[in-house]
């Protein structure tokens, strides 16, 4: 015969240990958990962060966007727009290599405003290169004709 | 803690003619005239002591067990079946190591389950059964050699043999009368020599203890005949029940196996409930501190942001990976100044920018301006000037080939 109360203490006991388990210690450490993640995350998403910046802040492309953030018909319009005072004149190219998409610019102008021009495409929103440029003085218009290759990188290019 | 693990017991001395109760200084006695009388006169007695917890040790008569010390060696079974008229299977045995040998005891399995039974009877749990006698050694303690126990009870008395590791010997002698002192000088006489003979060890004292041991001048008397140093217990009365109360070790004990498999089993669900309860502190205690760590950390934190935020940092791997494998932009910012450094008298006819290299053609109104010119270039890499570009002193075209730096 055991003890009818030690059966009932040993009963209780072990419910008011389930119950403090459940109830209080099981969600505060899932709590804990959780919060460890989050802030484990920020923690690695920061550094991450800091390191691509001190790596590649000064490139001037680093703030710019890849095309498909907004599509091409903005891509266009803003490549219209280095050059809207000296109507440019933009067509699509096949590049050398594989990645990038190419399109050929033509303009015309003084030299001052074709500067202009090219300082604008260097400068446009959009993750890209100038590759090539070619200016020619045109003796009839007694100003210059460019032509240029600029290459706009997107997400799928890698 | 201590006394949770191992609860606290009294002692229940259950004799023919009385039920004795000892825990701690309350001790009370309930005479009995037979067994029937028994279970009422056991919760008579438990009232009257105001016992609240409901574990005994209890005693088996002297006369009912069997008690023999043993040297080492020897078949402890065969030596309880040349001892006992009864078969191994029909008693209750258990056995101590002592400094002596093996302490063998044994009780006959009805006796025993006839005492369990009425005890359980009155709601109590038994911890341990043990004979009369080694209750009544572990209460008189006795720490001065080997000295006899002689316990007058009201059915005759019992005589012991021991010291303070070891009982040598164990006899009890039913009568009906208070034996006189000349009678109980001499039995001792007769145990004091078998035991010297047996075991090389003599009784230096007699202690007297029991109801029967209260008539004057008995010691002396006693002291007189057997010339032992003879002397009353202080506490006469209650030595058995006093000693069961006494009982802290599982040594010795009549108990059936399954009864002891009961206690074990008990002990254990005690350490369980302890250690759940620790456990449950610890519990409990964690989760507090727990909630205090979790109160540090800001509860706005939402993780769909943090996915936000990863795809940024995949597309910035990915822009960076970008740029380590484009070429490079050519800077506006060259051509600019070329432009500025020419002279009126320099114009430009073409230029062909490709990555490093830029390819110029213009026209120079005299040799010097052109000299000039490519002079005031000289920060390129390179600057390449065809012989060509000299041959006519004025009004001619002339070409470059800049080249910056790779770095």
């Amino acid at each position: 015969m055991i003890n009818k109360n030690i059966k009932i203490l040993a009963l209780a006991s072990f419910l008011i240990f389930m119950i403090s388990v459940m109830f209080f210690l099981y969600p505060n450490a899932r709590n804990l958990n959780k919060n460890l993640n989050y802030s484990n995350l920020k923690i690695e998403q920061s550094q991450k962060l800091e390191r691509l910046a001190k790596a590649n802040g000064e490139a001037n492309n680093w703030q710019k966007i890849l095309m498909e953030e907004t599509g091409a018909l903005e891509l266009i319009e803003a490549l219209e727009k280095t050059g809207e005072k000296t109507s440019v004149k933009v067509s699509s190219c096949s590049g050398d290599s594989k990645i990038g998409t190419c399109f050929r610019l033509e303009n015309s102008g003084s030299f001052p405003e074709l500067l202009q021009f090219m300082q604008n495409l260097e400068n446009i929103n959009f993750f890209s290169n100038l590759e090539e440029a070619s200016i020619r003085y045109q003796e009839t218009e007694d100003n210059y004709l460019i032509q240029t290759l600029i290459k706009v990188y997107s997400q799928d290019d890698l | 803690m201590q006394s949770f693990l191992k609860p606290k017991v009294f002692g229940l001395d259950v004799s023919e003619s009385s039920i004795k109760l000892a825990d701690g200084e309350k001790l009370v006695r309930i005479p009995i005239n037979n067994k029937k009388e028994r279970i009422e006169a056991l919760r008579k007695a438990i009232k009257q002591a105001r016992i609240s917890n409901m574990y005994a040790v209890a005693s088996i008569p002297e006369k009912y067990s069997f008690i023999q010390l043993v040297p080492e060696g020897q078949n402890l079974e065969q030596i309880i079946e040349e001892n006992i008229p009864l078969p191994i299977d029909k008693i209750y045995y258990d056995w101590e190591k002592t400094k002596y040998g093996w302490l063998v005891v044994a009780a006959a399995k009805t006796i025993v389950d006839e005492y369990l039974d009425f005890i359980h009877q009155a709601g109590l749990i038994v911890e341990a059964v043990e004979p009369e006698s080694v209750a009544t050694v572990r209460a008189l303690k006795p720490d001065q050699g080997v000295i006899m126990i002689i316990d007058m009870g009201l059915r005759g008395p019992s005589f012991i043999i021991c010291s303070s590791d070891a009982i040598y010997f164990t006899a009890y002698r039913p009568q009906s009368e208070v034996p006189d002192s000349q009678t109980l000088a001499k039995q001792a006489l007769e145990y004091v020599s078998y035991v010297e003979k047996k075991f090389l060890k003599r009784a230096k004292k007699i202690i007297l203890c029991g109801g029967k041991a209260k008539k004057r001048n008995l010691e002396q008397e006693i002291e007189q005949r057997t010339g032992i140093k003879t002397q009353k217990a202080k506490k006469r009365l209650f030595v058995t029940a006093i000693g069961l109360s006494l009982k802290k070790d599982q040594k010795i004990n009549l108990l059936p196996l399954a009864s002891k498999k009961r206690i074990a089993k008990e002990h254990s669900l005690r350490l369980g409930i302890l250690i759940t309860i620790i456990l449950t502190t610890a519990s409990l205690l964690s989760s507090s501190i727990l909630n205090i760590v979790n109160n540090k950390f800001p509860y706005d934190y939402d993780f769909s942001s943090l996915d936000i935020l990863n795809q940024k940092i995949d597309i910035l791997e990915k822009k960076e990976a970008l740029l380590k494998q484009i070429p490079g932009n050519f800077q506006t910012e060259i051509i600019a100044n070329i432009y500025r450094l020419k002279s009126d008298h320099i114009k430009f006819l073409s230029l062909d920018i490709k990555e490093k290299e830029i390819k110029l053609k213009a026209h120079a109104q005299t040799r010097k301006d052109m000299l000039d010119f490519a002079e005031s270039l000289n920060y390129f890499y390179s600057v390449e000037s065809p012989l060509e570009n000299l041959t006519n002193p004025q009004d001619f075209d002339f070409s470059l080939l800049l080249k910056t730096n790779d770095k």
